[in-house]
């Protein structure tokens, strides 16, 4: 009965952040920011994903991106999008669990070896579909963009990780 | 922020940085665009851009002049009815072509590295 119970609890808590992990992303289409190169952005969805893999494993990160990409794809962008986002999600929590199994890494490098790798994962998925040289150009501008959203939002985890651990624990065990 | 950290920020900055240099560095020594000059459908003769040259072409009772120079190709003189070839004037990015038809002559830039495009547009 209590391990049901603990089930539920672990259910409602990961259908919760998954809801979050969708209006982020949805939140940040609404802000009209561009950097004149394509797949450029902060990855504000990816703040609840380094959470989850800190919270819980990488399991369960890697179970919420993917149900993220896809009910964002159904919801708001296309088939390319989703072809996109699930190469960088493939690539990119693989390394993030790495990362943070190695223990020499604090949350900023994990989030931001993440970032890097996602974008990566992107441009190959960009490259199956288009193989054109001339998209390598692109390449170092997504890696150095992936970094820096990787170390912004490393940085929002490490100040919010200590505090929500802490309320998880007073709430539900 | 751990030690490791610094070291992974500093090997993806300089890893950008190696990809980027070899993309500028690379792209000097190509020496890219070669004219294809085609006869009848068949090619005749492919020429880099590099090169400064004259080539008169015979074909079907016409000839053209073809003058590669600074790394554009035009046709400077032709004997057929029309003259569009010449009118075209100097193409110099790949994809370009000049035409001739009553002599069947076709000259098209090509990139040695196979892209033909300007922009990509999604």
């Amino acid at each position: 009965m209590s391990l049901s119970n603990k089930n539920i609890k672990k259910t409602a808590e990961f259908s919760l952040l998954l809801a979050l992990a969708v209006l982020m992303g949805y939140l940040e289409m609404l802000i009209p920011f561009s950097f004149g190169i394509p797949g450029i952005k902060l990855g504000l969805a990816n703040f609840i994903i380094v959470l989850v893999l800190y919270l819980y494993s990488a399991k369960w990160a890697y179970a919420l991106s993917i149900l993220r990409v896809l009910i964002i794809g159904a919801l708001f962008s296309n088939y390319s999008m989703v072809l996109y986002s699930l190469c960088g999600v493939c690539l990119c929590i693989p390394l993030m669990f790495f990362l943070k199994k190695s223990e020499r890494f604090s949350v900023v490098g994990v989030s931001a070896g993440g970032g890097v790798m996602h974008n990566i994962g992107q441009f190959t998925a960009a490259y199956i579909v288009l193989p054109s040289p001339a998209l390598f150009y692109y390449l170092p501008f997504l890696m150095i963009a992936g970094l820096a959203a990787g170390i912004l939002i490393g940085l929002l985890v490490q100040m919010t990780l200590p505090r929500i651990k802490k309320g998880i624990r007073k709430f539900y065990f | 922020m751990k030690k490791a950290d610094w070291i992974l920020i500093a090997v993806v900055l300089f890893l950008a940085a190696a990809i980027f240099i070899m993309l500028i560095c690379g792209k000097k020594d190509e020496g890219n665009l070669y004219a294809e000059i085609s006869l009848d459908g068949r090619t005749f003769a492919t020429l880099p851009l590099t090169e400064e040259v004259t080539l008169p072409v015979s074909y079907g009772g016409g000839t053209n002049l073809i003058v590669i120079e600074n790394g554009t190709v035009c046709v400077r003189e032709a004997d057929c009815p029309t003259g569009v070839c010449v009118k075209t004037g100097a193409i110099s990015a790949a994809g370009e072509s000049i035409v001739c038809i009553p002599h069947r002559l076709v000259i098209t830039l090509r990139s040695a590295n196979g892209e033909d495009y300007d922009v990509i547009i999604q």
